[in-house]
């Protein structure tokens, strides 16, 4: 469960990483920027089913009071 | 709608729903989790971007991006929620407000009620995700309802307050996807529609009890609270859809002391004989807890974050002050080989936090830790826990929010690529080409049921579809406001048969296996819903063209 949450951790903070670096390469230059940004982008993206791909499911850890560990949706 | 170059045949209108059947298929069948399926659902919809619409990969970064930055509203909503709620649960706040309400009555079925749909739907005000679900289905278990119904009463009864609940954070997704000729409007309708599932879900819920003697035992009170919890909503809507289902879920709670005062609910009348809903015996342990904080101080949170919001949306010159400050960055104009064009923007939608329901959340929880910790509250709840839960809050708040944000971004990132390559373009035009107006505004409530079936969520339901509703009520000359209402309460509606609460429902109430079972009770008032809501739809349009 623990590292399900570095793997979702490092995901996210790529994610909002590629905002500012797709905005400022692709309005000013240079464009080495947004790909970069794409590049977060697409690891942070990969990331989450990758971690489906080759780690094996583990057994489910108990609910907690805001949902099951594995249900991940908003409102 | 753009110009559109691009031919509108089967075979591209197959291929533009594919990240939908992408994610839907992950999903629902294969039971992959929501950041998983989200993320595939996002590649999906950039192959085919970049495969078949002629999508540049520059005008695929972009779109991308802009989905990034179209989170950021929702998650400045969900991180300060789930901080707020971990820091009265940690208190022992949830468990004084639980004990109150049980302590209200000695008619079973009022407390039934109570904590059913009165205490989950204010659980949906304010925290939302799946909380409404895990901590009253256990509940209901110990007050000696039956497992099954113990899940299924929650699930079916605070759905209504799924959109504008845990502060309004399926509205604020539905203004950052699509761009509202008249957001009141919208959110009034939106207000109206869900007072089906308000009434059906109270007598639903009666009737699960004690069938018709129940019924007649109890109708009275449903529909008080009926009428507190939907026509505040609706009413509010007009005041601020931010607030509109936390304060008449709050109001409904606090109605439910003088309403237990009321000598018809004082004790169970003897002609509800047939209780299918009850085992007949009770766990009282968890009745029979002690809390460290007064039923009054539980509520402080609350009157905190009505004071705050109130405050800053009637005093003009504060409101005025906190919105001038506002960050975003700009984009270029951007296309794809079929013309498709999104204009420049500087800055792309404007963020503005210190008006945002966000602050006033994060206060809120600030102010409240603050005097709970002071009053000794965490460290009471931590011994009469026996300190089963020791995870900090902010532990349990990082736990709890990282997951929970990454597919937000997914499926902002997916509509946003879906929008920007002319995807969502040809899907509404492919409906819009076959299906007849009024056929369109009743099924447009399925719609949004099927994206909450998806996604278990009606936020998601509503980025993913929010835009297709609005494009094909363009082209079929419906009105805009009529559609989006009907997205909004089906995607409500839907989340009674989502499998995300279902399985946490059966989880948490120790009946793991048995999700059949309980969808058999959820499936047939989730059709009732939707189709009283599709000839809701059909009546809005006509009277609001």
């Amino acid at each position: 469960m623990k590292s399900r949450l570095f793997t979702l951790s490092i995901s996210l903070l790529l994610l909002l990483i590629a905002f500012p670096l797709i905005s400022i390469g692709t309005t000013n230059g240079p464009a080495l920027l947004w790909w970069l940004g794409l590049a977060s982008l697409v690891i942070g993206g990969i990331l989450p089913p990758l971690r489906r791909v080759f780690i094996p499911s583990q057994p489910m850890p108990e609910p907690t009071k805001v949902g099951l560990p594995e249900d991940d949706r908003v409102s | 709608m753009t110009d559109l170059q691009i031919p509108i045949d089967l075979f591209r209108w197959g291929l533009a729903l594919l990240p939908i059947l992408v994610l839907m298929v992950l999903m629902v069948v294969l039971r992959w989790t929501a950041p998983q399926a989200g993320m595939l659902g996002m590649f999906a919809a950039a192959a085919v971007a970049l495969f078949v619409f002629q999508t540049p990969l520059e005008t695929l970064a972009v779109g991308g991006a802009k989905g990034v930055w179209d989170a950021v509203f929702i998650l400045y909503v969900v991180w300060p929620a789930l901080l707020l709620y971990q820091v009265t649960d940690k208190a022992g706040g949830y468990e004084a407000l639980r004990l109150g309400i049980t302590r209200f009555s000695k008619n079973e079925l009022f407390v039934v009620l109570a904590l059913g749909w009165v205490f989950s739907s204010f659980l949906q005000g304010i925290a939302g995700f799946g909380t409404p679900i895990a901590v009253v289905a256990p509940l209901l278990v110990a007050f000696g309802v039956r497992p099954v119904y113990a899940v299924a009463i929650p699930i079916i009864a605070h759905v209504w307050a799924k959109f504008f609940g845990t502060l309004a954070v399926g509205w604020l997704a539905t203004l950052q996807v699509v761009d509202l000729a008249d957001p009141a409007q919208v959110a009034f309708q939106t207000g109206l529609l869900l007072i089906i599932p308000v009434v059906l879900g109270g007598f639903t819920v009666v009737w699960m009890y004690g069938r018709g003697p129940a019924l007649r035992h109890a109708w009275p009170l449903v529909l008080v609270i009926s009428a507190i919890h939907g026509g505040g909503q609706a009413v509010m809507t007009l005041v601020d859809p931010v607030l509109s289902t936390f304060i008449p879920a709050t109001l409904a709670l606090l109605a439910l002391y003088p309403l237990s005062r009321w000598k018809r609910y004082a004790v169970m009348p003897d002609t509800i004989t047939d209780r299918p809903a009850m085992r007949g015996e009770r766990d009282d342990t968890q009745l029979e807890a002690t809390a460290p904080m007064s039923f009054a101080m539980s509520f402080l949170p609350y009157v905190l974050l009505t004071a705050l919001t109130i405050a800053a949306l009637v005093i003009a010159p504060l409101k005025q002050a906190l919105g001038a400050f506002s960050v975003g960055l700009p984009f270029p104009a951007v296309t794809t080989g079929y013309g498709i064009v999104r204009d420049a923007v500087a800055p792309y939608s404007p963020f503005s936090p210190l008006t945002h329901p966000g602050t006033f959340l994060l206060i809120t929880a600030l102010i409240t830790w603050a005097v709970y910790h002071l009053r000794g509250y965490f460290q009471a709840q931590s011994r009469a826990t026996g300190h089963k839960d020791d995870q900090s809050v902010l532990a349990a708040l990082f736990a709890d929010a990282v997951p929970a944000s990454v597919p937000v971004i997914a499926f902002l990132a997916m509509a946003q690529i879906m929008n920007h390559s002319g995807q969502n373009d040809v899907l509404a035009l492919g409906i819009a080409a076959v299906a007849p107006a009024m056929a369109f505004a009743f099924l447009s409530s399925s719609i949004g049921a099927l994206g909450a079936f998806m996604t278990s969520s009606s936020t998601s339901s509503n980025v993913l579809f929010s835009n297709l509703q609005q494009s094909v009520s363009e082209l079929k000359s419906l009105p805009e406001a009529g559609i989006i209402a009907a997205q909004s309460a089906g995607g409500a509606l839907g989340n009674a048969i989502a499998p995300a609460n279902v399985v946490l429902g059966a989880s948490t109430a120790g009946i793991s296996g048995q999700e059949g079972a309980i969808i058999r009770k959820t499936l047939p008032w989730t059709i009732a819903a939707v189709l009283l809501t599709g000839a809701a739809t059909v009546l809005l349009v006509w009277v609001f063209p």
